[in-house]
């Protein structure tokens, strides 16, 4: 069984590493803009401030590979990965809009699909996360992690809400 | 191919609204970056003498190599200036999230120059550059500020630097803010000010190539393993804290400060009317334990190190009451003579939203309450309010009415120095000042003689960026002779020599070996400051090995920039850069009209009075020693012994004859060669 990389809301601090180093490791340079992680942060002076990883979950049903027109996202084998082949991608962005976490975009300098690899196995932005809020985990481990965190999730909105009554 | 740098220079002239672009290539080989070129930048876009305020006096803004080179810690940037009001050498630096973006706009300086005719603010989008109208910014705070620049431009991604109604109404102690927090300070905010600037926003999305991104990659998993080490060390170290203050033992936090002995206002704890209760609120684990909820806060691009414990003075947020930075925490209690930290929190958040220089205020309270309380001023002196030690009304007001020129603090927004010779004589001499810039003196200099000299001969006037806290051999001293722990002195004494060559470095307070002390702190500072690279990091990971930036360090630093770059920087080459631009600054400082050995002073008050009560009680500065320190200072940097001013023979060595012609023409270029 593979492996999921899984995100933990309240340990992420907003440092923006995971962005760092993907964008190094795929493409040589450090460019946010180009990183298939990317952290979004909701901040309201003295009210909430969030920092959400998103990166692809790697879905049982890809929605990006089912509405690819030429096919062009495959499964690795070996990481069970969904990757982008750049060749064969047109830049159509028909899977930017049926991706249900937003975690597929286009790459505006080689305008094809930029998507999460899984690093061939070793996902860099988990191996760098310094807080562990991401982390690389096994599938059939994910649920309990996902969980637990959620309980954790709804706590902090419920910080918020009272925060804010 | 250019890795690492962006080759540009932009050039913004508010005045004529023209916008240019220059390569920073002639540059950045000799000065690498960040501190380094803005400096030569000063030089050449300055003329002698020149008011702070004058519209042709430039604001000069620099990201080094690293910065968005997505290395950890990559993320400064360095504003260089005029201060204002005493017109000497000012460079600032902070990190957040502004610098990587403009790299990654394009741009590795911006020089600002002339005056817009209304409020104006800069927007920079890769190669667009507006000049827009902030006349529905003008009296916005610091905090509103960059909100509504975001709103009104539709991205939640710009990245803002600006200033609040202080700078605006050119006080001088307004400060630029970017992220919450002062960024610069000591007058930088009047100067934008002047400027009719309000606000430089970014949004990049060009990104760096690096020349070696595996290098990279391997140097931040260094980093970040040797990071979680020294963090679990760290939480180690505050468990065992949390278990003396169990059973009620005197804290680390405690002893430390007893080696800082009179922090802050020159007063001893108990003549300040604090006791050691009060100060133990500032202990972090009891202000943590205190305010439930307390986090580490907006950390800066790339680096993971906040809240970890490891050093990190980044901010922290506390429910209700708006965010702090939990190292200078301390300063407000010694400096305000109150653990009130309700108002405390609350005269912070003031000051960041106003945009006034956090230092400076708290010393200008300070001096006011002491003279107060020695009976030179009245409440007379400050519209009717009593100026008592500690007083919330003192210092709420104090802070209001320096922002919004009212009343006294229209004068003392000309500078405390300003309002002190208004006083009197008396008033001055209490105010712990260098040439008009407020000191903090948060290591008592008459105890941390490393703190004195770099006071003296620092180039921008003040010590934060030049002179380590408390280093660690001296405190490991401190502790073994407080406990009698005769094997923890040997320790320190052995990494003294390690870290510094010399056991004494230990020993701050005996003279022996600290103008290497003061050196290599300052040439680490530089390092940092020149490359973009945060100190904080390598202080918190490298521990006291970066205070004395060891041949380690300096390798990785080289390392790093060479990765990032692709130029070939050795770490010898990266210490000779070092010392050529603190020349440099000085080199400019000489022109303007500083007098070397003669300007390179210390607060009269450390010299005559003598430390009034822990452990050091009675000691105080030696005047001849610490001018033996000045000359064996001004010797390791390639200066003339006796004046205190760059040789020829130095100059000329770091390719910088133009500067030494200058020097001379006006007459200030020393006649004896280095000896």
């Amino acid at each position: 069984m593979g492996k999921i990389l899984v995100v933990d809301i309240e340990s992420c601090t907003g440092c923006r590493v995971c962005e760092t180093v993907c964008s190094l490791v795929h493409f040589g340079e450090c460019n946010p803009t180009r990183s298939r992680i990317k952290v979004l942060r909701y901040e309201k002076f003295g009210e909430y401030y969030i920092n959400v990883p998103v990166v692809c979950q790697q879905c049982e049903t890809p929605m990006c590979m089912q509405v690819c027109p030429v096919n062009a996202i495959s499964e690795d084998p070996s990481t069970g990965a969904y990757i982008v082949n750049a060749e064969v991608c047109l830049g159509c962005r028909l899977c930017t809009i049926a991706c249900p976490v937003g975690a597929i975009e286009v790459d505006p300098y080689s305008k094809t699909a930029l998507k999460c690899d899984l690093c061939n196995g070793d996902p860099l932005c988990a191996k760098l996360c310094a807080h562990g809020a991401i982390r690389y985990v096994e599938e059939e481990k994910v649920g309990f992690v996902e969980r637990r965190e959620s309980i954790k999730k709804l706590e902090t909105v419920l910080k918020i809400v009272e925060g804010t009554k | 191919m250019i890795y690492g740098w962006t080759n540009t220079i932009l050039h913004i002239d508010l005045t004529s609204g023209k916008i240019s672009k220059t390569s920073s290539k002639p540059y950045i080989r000799e000065f690498l970056g960040g501190r380094g070129v803005n400096v030569k930048l000063l030089y050449e876009l300055t003329k002698p003498g020149q008011n702070p305020l004058d519209p042709q006096s430039p604001i000069i803004l620099g990201w080094g190599p690293l910065v968005g080179s997505g290395i950890i810690g990559g993320n400064q940037t360095e504003i260089t200036f005029r201060t204002y009001p005493n017109g000497l050498y000012g460079t600032a630096n902070f990190g957040g999230q502004l610098g990587p973006e403009m790299k990654f706009a394009g741009y590795d300086h911006v020089i600002i120059t002339g005056r817009a005719s209304k409020p104006t603010y800069i927007y920079i989008e890769n190669d667009n550059i507006e000049l827009r109208d902030a006349s529905g910014l003008w009296g916005k705070d610091t905090f509103e500020t960059p909100d509504l620049i975001k709103e009104e431009i539709g991205d939640p991604d710009i990245k803002v630097l600006c200033i609040g109604p202080a700078g605006e109404k050119l006080v001088a102690f307004a400060s630029i803010e970017h992220n919450y927090r002062a960024a610069a300070g000591h007058g930088a905010g009047a100067i934008m000010g002047s400027k009719n600037l309000k606000a430089i926003a970014v949004r990049g999305t060009k990104g760096i190539k690096v020349y070696d991104a595996e290098k990279i990659l391997q140097i931040n998993e260094e980093l970040v393993n040797r990071g979680k080490e020294v963090g679990e060390k760290k939480l180690k170290e505050v468990e065992e804290e949390i278990e003396r203050r169990r059973e009620g033992k005197e804290t680390n936090w405690i002893v430390k400060r007893k080696l800082g002995a009179s922090i802050g206002n020159l007063n001893g704890f108990s003549e300040a009317g604090l006791s050691w209760d009060d100060i133990e609120k500032t202990n972090p684990i009891v202000f943590k334990e205190e305010q439930k909820g307390a986090q580490g806060f907006y950390p800066c691009y790339a680096c993971p190190s906040i809240w970890r414990w490891l050093d990190c003075p980044w901010m922290v947020k506390v429910p209700g009451d708006g965010v702090m930075v939990l190292g200078c925490m301390s300063w407000y209690v010694y400096r305000m003579y109150t653990s009130d930290m309700k108002t405390l929190l609350e005269a912070d958040m003031l000051m960041s939203r106003y945009g006034l220089d956090h230092q400076s205020i708290m010393g200008t309270i300070s001096w006011l309450m002491q003279i107060y309380d020695k009976g030179i001023i009245s409440a007379k002196d400050t519209d009717g309010i009593p100026m008592e030690k500690g007083s919330r009304e003192a210092i709420l007001t104090t802070i209001h009415k320096i922002a919004n020129r009212e009343g006294f603090g229209n004068i003392l927004a000309d500078g405390a120095l300003a309002f002190a010779q208004k006083l009197g004589k008396e008033a001055e001499y209490y105010l712990i000042h260098k040439k008009g810039l407020l000191q903090s003196v948060s290591y008592d200099y008459r105890v941390h003689v490393n703190r004195a000299l770099s006071t003296a001969v620092d180039t921008r006037g003040d010590t934060i960026r030049s002179s380590s806290g408390l280093f660690t051999p001296t405190v490991m001293y401190f502790k073994g002779t407080h406990y009698n722990n005769p094997e923890l002195v040997r320790e320190a004494l052995r990494l003294a020599k390690e870290a510094y060559g010399t056991e004494k470095a230990a020993t701050p307070w005996e003279y022996e070996g600290v103008e290497n002390l003061v050196r290599m702190y300052q040439d680490f500072c530089l390092a940092g400051d020149i490359t973009g690279e945060c100190i904080f990091v390598f202080r918190g990971i490298y521990e006291f090995k970066a205070d004395s930036f060891q041949p380690e360090v300096r390798e990785l630093f080289a390392n790093m920039v060479s990765a990032a770059t692709g130029v070939n920087i050795t770490a010898d080459e990266l210490w000779r850069i070092c010392n050529k631009v603190i020349t440099l600054e000085r080199a400019w400082n000489i022109r303007e009209g500083h007098k070397g050995r003669e300007d390179d002073t210390i607060p009269r008050r450390l010299l005559e009075e003598r430390l009034p009560d822990g452990p050091f009680k009675g000691y105080t500065l030696n005047k001849e020693k610490l001018e033996e320190l000045k000359s064996r200072y001004y010797a390791l940097r390639g200066w003339d012994i006796e004046t205190g001013i760059p040789t020829r023979e130095t100059l000329e060595k770091y390719n910088l004859k133009d500067v030494a012609d200058d020097l001379e023409k006006l007459g200030k270029l020393p006649k004896t060669k280095e000896a």
